[in-house]
């Protein structure tokens, strides 16, 4: 029995030699063929789902189309890329994180979420993990040599559009609403400043809410108190704007305005949280109220479509994949998965080194192949310019832009007449 | 009626129903059971999809609700629990092991999701049932319904528990297991009925929530805390505690929430689920034994005699 015994500890023993060897090693590395790993933390479920979707299957197409280069280019090494779900929160986010790197991976694609880069940061920054965000816009993470590099712009530059938006609509009395977290508290500080700057009246109480929340029942009950105290002032509904700062919860949100007659009236303002919104087209009365207010939204704007970019590559599977209209950082995230590989291909499995090369290498093959167009990196790592779309759901209901707010000149550029 | 107090009536009838599952399922098997936050989500699952592809009202597929929840109710008990249970687990063992069915649910829920999205092109992430309901009197006929058929259901419940012989052997179970073990009593088909009733109980609380709030594959993790919020205000040890204090919860939530923020500014609204559990965290301070353990004949004795005093 003892022998038994002794026999099948050594069988096990052998067993899990055999299975750690045939395992990859470091990030991957075989003996023939090296097999470097990154990983895409991406919001799968929560607030953010939409998004998350979309850039997920932007990063897998991307993933192919860099193997199908390595092969082509008779490389010596495959990008393997695993997605994984931040849930849209940042304690999650980062626990993915960790878990990955226990296993060796040092680079990453997202979150989307500024709330979860900013939980990320303070890790990625002591290890050496290279992560880029396509969409993580808040200010507070611009910080040079940090290891959060963005394929956005920040927030200081979707202010002025969501100002120039509220004087555009003869709006003399805003109303904000948004959710409390990193990227919405520096959206809202961002607009704020550009909407009093022009000479715009801010309600005094703001109704900022929990990211997490579904249901703004009492909510909107408080907002349809606030304009009836402006109206009770004299003040028009017309004159009247909402920006209402938040993800998909916008659906649920839009669905309780229905309720209040004087609030369908009003300007309504979203930003790129709820732009392309998947949730809010797919919810019946929703988008019903989107169309009705003209709810506009603005986004980063992706560069034209030319022979070589890939605009319309990531366009078109997203299309074929999901069946639907995809977002602005669906382009971006295409091209943050390219940046990495051009980078590894460039440096090495190195995180370090990968950041000191990021912006000349994705300054160079993005100004030909860049899916959402030329990706120049600022002092902080961050995309240093882009325009602004406005987009809004049509009476088809139908995503379509209406406009685009230039951040060089600051001015909107309008398509279509809707003030 | 407010649009506010209408949404309240239909979450605090979900929140009652998930939270008498908890209860339920604690005062028979000691088991506190974390797998009812996906048990939950599961119910809003099964009532979108018969609604997004059969079609008509969501109240005809609840009778599928209950089935299936109490379907996964049975599986976690023959599972997980049964085994546990005889190994005589400690609470903490028990309560860990409906933590990793949950995890478990809850990947098949995204699973699922995902089958929805790719299969139907549906968009299951965030789903708001009450597009599918009629209007009553002018309001969401579910905040007339859910309320009814929580009733219904709760006191078909009561009439199982006291009117039937199974019942009446099932409290004996609860109240002594042991005793009621030497008296002939099969606990393990008593747990059983536990698991399927308390899994019925939570899919159907999971579907009506989802009338008030977004369905999400998460929804049920984020409203855990209330769940349990309600089970414990109730006391624990009473199952009609546990049901009370899980409607309490939940109109507190949104009348508490309503009223402070318009007397102390929006402010509050960010600390909407503080507020009900700050109320359970007072009503334990006064009330240890929670909302079961309020002499309200006691009460309702003095306020008499003092009323009469006051007559005389």
């Amino acid at each position: 029995m003892r022998s038994k015994l002794i026999v099948l500890i050594l069988v096990g023993l052998l067993a899990t030699a055999l299975i750690a060897g045939c395992g990859p090693s470091d990030d991957g590395a075989t003996d023939e063929v090296t097999t470097h790993t990154v990983v895409a933390i991406l919001p799968l479920t929560g607030a953010l789902s939409t998004f998350g979707e979309n850039s997920s299957t932007a990063a897998k197409l991307a993933a192919d189309d860099v193997n199908a280069w390595l092969e082509a280019e008779g490389k010596d090494w495959t990008l393997r890329l695993e997605i994984d779900d931040s849930q849209t929160e940042g304690p999650v986010g980062l626990r993915k994180m960790q878990s990955w790197f226990g296993e060796g991976v040092k680079f990453f694609v997202g979150p989307q979420a500024s709330g979860v880069a900013q939980e990320m940061l303070s890790f990625a920054n002591s290890n050496q993990i290279l992560y880029i965000s396509p969409s993580s816009t808040s200010p507070a993470l611009a910080i040079p040599d940090d290891y959060l590099l963005r394929f956005c712009t920040t927030d200081l530059v979707q202010g002025p559009a969501i100002g120039a938006i509220a004087e555009a609509a003869g709006v003399e009395h805003l109303i904000f609403s948004w959710q409390i977290d990193t990227w919405g508290d520096g959206l809202q500080a961002a607009a704020e400043a550009s909407v009093v700057e022009a000479g715009i009246s801010i309600y005094p109480q703001k109704l900022g809410f929990d990211p997490l929340k579904e249901d703004f029942t009492t909510d909107v009950a408080l907002l349809d108190g606030y304009v009836s105290d402006l109206v009770a002032q004299g003040v028009s509904l017309d004159k009247i704007g909402v920006n209402l700062i938040t993800f998909e919860q916008a659906a649920p949100y839009l669905a309780e305005v229905a309720k209040y007659p004087q609030l369908l009236e009003l300007v309504w303002i979203g930003s790129d949280g709820t732009a392309v919104s998947e949730a809010i087209k797919q919810h019946p009365v929703a988008s019903q109220v989107a169309a009705d207010v003209k709810f506009i939204n603005s986004m980063n704007r992706p560069a034209e479509a030319t022979a070589e970019s890939n605009f319309d590559n990531v366009k078109n599977h997203i299309q074929e994949e999901l069946g639907r209209e995809t977002d602005s950082y669906a382009y971006n995230t295409y091209d943050m998965v390219w940046a990495i590989a051009m980078a590894i291909d460039a440096v090495g499995y190195d995180a370090a080194a990968a950041k000191e090369a990021m912006p000349g290498v994705v300054d160079e093959w993005s100004k030909v192949y860049g899916a959402s167009g030329h990706v120049v990196l600022n002092a902080d790592g961050d995309r240093a310019f882009a325009d602004y779309d406005y987009w809004l759901l049509n009476d088809a209901f139908e995503w379509v832009t209406v406009g685009y707010f230039s951040g060089g000149t600051g001015t909107i550029e309008w398509t279509q007449e809707i003030y | 009626m407010t649009p506010w107090m209408s949404s309240g009536l239909i979450y605090a009838s979900g929140l009652a129903l998930t939270a008498g599952s908890v209860t339920l399922i604690y005062i028979t098997t000691r088991t506190f059971n974390f797998a009812v936050a996906s048990m939950a989500t599961i119910g809003f699952y099964v009532s979108y999809t018969g609604v997004i592809l059969y079609g008509g009202l969501p109240y005809k597929y609840y009778p599928f609700v209950i089935i299936i929840g109490s379907i996964v109710g049975l599986i976690c008990y023959y599972g997980l629990n049964r085994h546990l249970l005889r190994r005589r687990a400690a609470e903490i063992t028990l309560m860990m092991s409906t933590l990793g069915y949950d995890l478990v649910l809850l990947s098949m829920i995204q699973m699922y999701t995902d089958f929805l999205t790719k299969t139907y092109k549906l968009f299951p992430r965030r789903v708001t049932m009450n597009i599918y309901d009629f209007e009553l009197f002018g309001e969401k006929a579910a905040a007339f319904i859910l309320p009814f058929i929580a009733i219904v259901f709760l006191m078909g419940l009561h009439m199982f528990l006291t009117k039937t012989k199974f019942g009446v052997a099932m409290r004996a179970t609860i109240e002594n297991p042991v005793l009621a073990g030497a008296s002939g009593i099969n606990s393990d088909r008593v747990y059983l009925v536990a698991w399927v009733i308390g899994g019925g109980m939570a899919a159907l609380g999971g579907a009506f929530i989802a009338m008030a709030q977004t369905g999400t594959p998460v929804m049920g993790m984020f409203i855990i805390p209330l769940m349990f919020a309600g089970a414990i205000l109730g006391g624990l040890g009473s199952l009609y505690g546990g049901i009370l204090g899980g409607f309490v919860i939940g109109m507190t939530e949104y009348a508490g929430v309503f009223y402070l923020a318009q007397r102390f500014g929006p402010w509050v609204l960010g600390y909407r689920m503080g507020i009900p559990l700050m109320l359970m965290a007072i009503t334990l301070l006064i009330f240890p034994r929670g909302l079961a353990g309020i002499p309200l004949v006691k009460l309702f004795g003095l306020l008499a005699g003092k009323k009469r005093g006051v007559n005389a």
